[in-house]
């Protein structure tokens, strides 16, 4: 069962699995995320480093080799799983948004 | 420069610590060490500097990408870092429900736990010191209850420290929900149990030195095994740099908590040894109450004090090799007397055969005092028998006991202890 922390992923968590459908180390990860919100969202190092084990023992995310001494993560099956989840939730909030204000 | 300062109000007030580090950096002072109650600045250049705190263990590769994104590291408090910058760069932490993950392992349920473990074996330790004591027996000196009250002492500190660390898990667990945290009660609260916890730790460090230039060995023992372990502890820290996370900390002060106790423990099991021998030693089988030798005062299951007489007035060697003498015998006595109104003990001596005596009652401080309340007084010589609240009492020389032999009359037994009354 995932830890009470991840029933909902806040944006951090969200961009951080998002940006690993590739295999990515730390710092390009940040660079990444930075890229795809338009500098919307910035992640701090802190932030990705707390996260990374925590993704990988509840299996969203896992290593695939090294590249210069760092590690590279890729997103695994549960990772898609808890994104897609994660969508559909923000699908029917929106869907219940547009039914009240009706935009 | 050294200032002051308390990790469970900096977790809380980190933005106020950061605004403060910046302070000093623009007046010239830089943040050089974290200690466990200090911070070392340094004097340089005034620069504006950014200040930084983090949570998280740091991995090789972590270090590397903050030194390459431009954080310097400074040090560390167990996985409390600390970095600066000449930029201003993104905050680490930038995720509230991430940074309270991080403090919430930080402050470990299982430091927690062996925090009140240690309270535990310090509540037991002074409860089992304390044990044949009277709560006003503090007030005579006596090394075993100061002792006692010190276990105490050093319980109620670990059991503050433990709340402060649960309040604070709590508080991040709300504020990580969203719900609105009391920060300013809580703050006035850690403040608050960090004064009372500081003055108790001032007042045992004076008690400690005190009652260790009692014992010089104990105290230079107790000297070696802190510096030892503190070189360990320094050896240890410079082969891993400073970056390391100080998770050997809490390790390091069981170890030395572990070692005092210890200590202590081995101190007291000597002590009794050594007391017990030299009451087997210089016990006589059958003798007068004048002669002090003969007693033998119980107190806690493993503890014999043999200190009966008052030390300012002789040592207790002085009084063995002199006890015949009528003022040192006198000495001892009103010494007796006072131990016996301040400790629970029964009272009752065996004086070989079935004769057994016991000392005036608790209230009763002095002979004069007991003769004023006495219901019965009879004088022969330098003898004397007195009945006070039903119970008859003997004086001969400077000794006063209660006197009961099974099966006879009280009044028959004191004059069979008195013999030519």
């Amino acid at each position: 069962m995932a830890r009470k922390e991840f029933e909902t992923l806040t944006p951090q968590m969200f961009y951080i699995l998002l940006s690993l459908k590739e295999p990515h180390y730390g710092y390009e990860i940040m660079q990444k995320i930075e890229a795809a919100t338009h500098g919307n969202l910035t992640v701090g190092a802190g932030t990705l480093y707390a996260l990374l084990p925590k993704f990988l023992e509840e299996g969203y995310i896992r290593t695939a080799g090294e590249e210069k001494r760092r590690k590279l993560y890729v997103l695994t099956e549960d990772g898609k799983k808890k994104l897609k989840d994660e969508v559909k939730k923000l699908v029917k909030m929106t869907a219940d948004y547009r039914e009240v204000f009706g935009e | 420069m050294i200032r002051i300062h308390d990790v469970k109000l900096d977790v809380l007030n980190q933005e106020r610590l950061v605004r403060r580090f910046e302070a000093l950096a623009r007046k010239g002072w830089r943040l050089n060490r974290v200690g466990d109650f200090f911070f070392h600045f340094k004097k340089a250049e005034p620069k504006d500097l950014h200040y930084y705190i983090d949570f998280n263990r740091v991995t090789p590769e972590y270090a590397e990408t903050l030194k390459a994104m431009g954080y310097h590291h400074i040090d560390a408090w167990r996985t409390m870092h600390y970095y600066c910058s000449e930029k201003n760069l993104p905050p680490l932490d930038s995720d509230p429900m991430v940074m309270s993950m991080s403090v919430r392992e930080f402050i470990d349920p299982k430091n927690i736990a062996l925090i009140l473990i240690c309270a535990g074996i310090q509540i037991v330790y002074g409860w089992m010191l304390a044990l044949p004591f009277e709560w006003y027996s503090f007030y005579t000196g006596t090394l075993q209850f100061v002792f006692s009250l010190s276990m105490y002492a050093i319980a109620f500190i670990l059991i503050l420290d433990a709340i402060g660390d649960l309040l604070i898990r709590h508080a991040f667990a709300k504020m990580s929900e969203g719900i609105p945290v009391h920060r300013n009660r809580l703050l006035f609260f850690l403040r608050m149990t960090s004064v009372i916890a500081g003055v108790l730790a001032a007042f045992l460090c004076v008690l400690l030195i005190v009652v260790d230039c009692q014992r010089p060995l104990v105290l230079l023992l107790d000297l070696a095994w802190i510096l030892l372990l503190y070189v360990i502890r320094a050896v240890f820290n410079h082969k891993t740099g400073s970056i390391a996370d100080q998770r050997n900390r809490y390790a390091f002060n069981l170890v030395l908590f572990l070692v005092l106790f210890g200590g202590d423990l081995i101190y007291l099991g000597l002590t009794r040894n050594i007391s017990e021998q030299k009451i087997q030693t210089e016990l006589t089988p059958y003798g007068s109450f004048a002669d002090p030798n003969e007693y033998v005062v119980r107190t806690s299951p493993f503890l014999t004090i043999t200190e009966f007489f008052d030390p300012a007035k002789g040592t207790y060697e002085e009084i063995i090799a002199d006890c015949r003498n009528e003022k040192t015998a006198q000495v001892f006595f009103e010494g007796l007397v006072r131990n016996h109104a301040a400790m629970n003990v029964d009272g009752y001596f065996t004086l070989g055969n079935d004769l057994s005596v016991s000392l005036l009652p608790d209230e009763i401080w002095s002979f004069d005092q007991a003769v004023a309340e006495a219901d019965l007084h009879e004088k022969k010589g330098d003898q004397e028998i007195l009945k006070l609240q039903g119970r008859m009492y003997a004086r001969k020389g400077t000794g006063v006991v209660c006197i009961h032999l099974p099966g006879k009359d009280e009044m028959d037994a004191v004059k069979y202890y008195l013999q030519d009354f």
